[in-house]
């Protein structure tokens, strides 16, 4: 099993991993600019079999959407996929926080589809198709996670055309984008109706869009304590 | 012993017949005999493989932002078969069909379509069973794709790279180029049995061509989503 750690997720894009003999993975978002360094815990996170630690169904500025994958062995194509669909690797889990925090305070709430699978597969269950990436055979497991789009209220919507809706909101659908980046999710997609610049056009994704999370682009350090400031009311828990 | 001998020559030729029916890629050798990496190719290429034979295309269930409407779909009679939905009460109905593509995450339901009618088309239901049912062509929610344009809208494609490697061009004799398992390929537009693809991302795009059918049969295995 891959070492237990703790993330503190800084506003400024950075984050730092402290290796910890915790049996969780513990994540942290700092709260407020400046030089004192308070951070909120925001999960602690049980690490599995494959290194993979589950996505909180729901928390401050973002839920899940979508029916939860039972696994199974699919046969054409070959492949047996893992219980469930909100499996990340833990440094993605991180950026993913961070981007969770970044676009909150700009008053953004986002709905989370697939991720991957418990034992990393892409997530799928009998009746359903396959995703190429999301853990398809090996190929980028625990790395990528589906969002719908979201509207000029802020919130993710629902439709199966909402590139070219008029409710799409292109400033904060660019704000969820541009924080991904630099968070480490630089392989992202949307739509071929999108208007994003700088998100390669794909089929498949004018209902949501997808974060691929490439784990040399993300700003992380290893450090070996906590940067939270002494005495600044740290890890004030958010849930 | 010589009795028990005979026997086992007996059972071995007779097994030997058995395993040569039916099974057209592996016509001369007993399954023992099989390498069992190359049975590993031979059983993905089947996986990619379809039968388009009698298909007219591809019906596409189009709701836009009405994720509650009501799909209908009918018996030859004319009478309602099952009525489905992305959200709301009859989105367990989902359930009971299992088309060529259903995702009910990302509303997607796409129906290999093999009739039409002054007033229907006919689609497949159940892949499994080949079971077909209607729905009304008047009916906007549904509208029929060719292969093409269905191919177009996916994600991406993959192939086997052994039997069907990408090519310069959209010719047997083109130069190969390299596959990379760990790219995702998609498809550009069509010359005949010939897909162009392209992989990387928008700021480095590389482009090949592959074989998206043979004989009617698509050989690619086609990823609705990312």
């Amino acid at each position: 099993m891959a070492p237990l750690d703790d993330y503190y997720i800084n506003l400024d894009h950075t984050i730092q991993k402290v290796v910890t003999n915790d049996k969780s993975d513990n994540f942290y978002v700092q709260s407020l600019p400046g030089p004192i360094k308070v951070y909120n815990k925001v999960a602690t996170l049980e690490k599995n079999d494959a290194g993979l630690v589950q996505f909180p169904a729901s928390g401050k500025g973002f839920n899940r959407y979508g029916v939860v994958d039972a696994g199974g062995t699919s046969i054409s194509p070959a492949e047996v996929a893992g219980a469930g669909d909100h499996f990340l690797r833990p440094a993605a889990a991180a950026g993913l926080f961070g981007v969770i925090n970044e676009i909150s305070s700009k008053g953004i709430s986002i709905s989370f589809g697939d991720i991957s699978s418990s034992n990393g597969s892409d997530p799928w269950q009998a009746g359903g198709g396959h995703h190429a990436g999301h853990g398809h055979n090996g190929t980028r497991s625990g790395l990528d996670a589906d969002f719908r789009y979201i509207n000029d209220d802020g919130n993710s919507f629902q439709s199966q055309t909402a590139t070219s809706d008029s409710q799409f909101s292109g400033d904060n659908n660019t704000a969820v984008y541009s924080a991904a980046k630099l968070f480490g999710f630089t392989k992202n997609y949307q739509g071929t109706n999108g208007t994003i610049s700088g998100v390669t056009k794909v089929g498949g994704h004018n209902d949501h869009g997808h974060l691929g999370f490439i784990p040399g682009n993300q700003k992380l350090s290893t450090i070996s304590v906590s940067p939270a400031t002494p005495n600044s009311n740290p890890f004030n828990p958010l849930f | 012993m010589r009795i028990y001998r005979s026997f086992y020559l007996l059972l071995f030729f007779f097994l030997l017949g058995c395993e040569n029916t039916g099974h057209t890629s592996n016509k001369t050798m007993p399954k023992a005999f099989i390498d069992h990496k190359k049975e590993a190719e031979f059983r993905d290429e089947k996986a990619a493989d379809y039968d388009m034979t009698y298909s007219k295309g591809i019906v596409v269930a189009t709701v836009g932002d009405k994720v509650s409407e009501h799909l209908l779909i009918y018996n030859k009679t004319g009478d309602v078969w099952r009525a489905l939905a992305f959200e709301g009460d009859l989105n367990k109905n989902l359930l009971e069909v299992q088309p060529l593509a259903k995702d009910p995450d990302t509303y997607l339901l796409a129906f290999n379509c093999i009739g039409i009618t002054d007033k229907y088309y006919k689609i497949i239901v159940n892949e499994n069973s080949k079971e077909a049912k209607y729905v009304k062509i008047e009916d906007t929610v549904f509208q029929l794709q060719t292969w093409q344009e269905y191919i177009l809208s996916c994600f991406s494609l993959d192939f086997n790279p052994v039997s069907n490697p990408i090519r310069t061009s959209f010719s047997e004799n083109a130069k190969i180029l390299l596959y990379d398992k760990d790219e995702f390929y998609h498809a550009v537009k069509f010359h005949g049995d010939w897909v162009q693809i392209k992989w990387g991302d928008e700021t480095n795009w590389h482009y090949g061509w592959v074989k998206w059918r043979r004989n009617k049969i698509l050989i690619i295995t086609l990823f609705n989503n990312g």
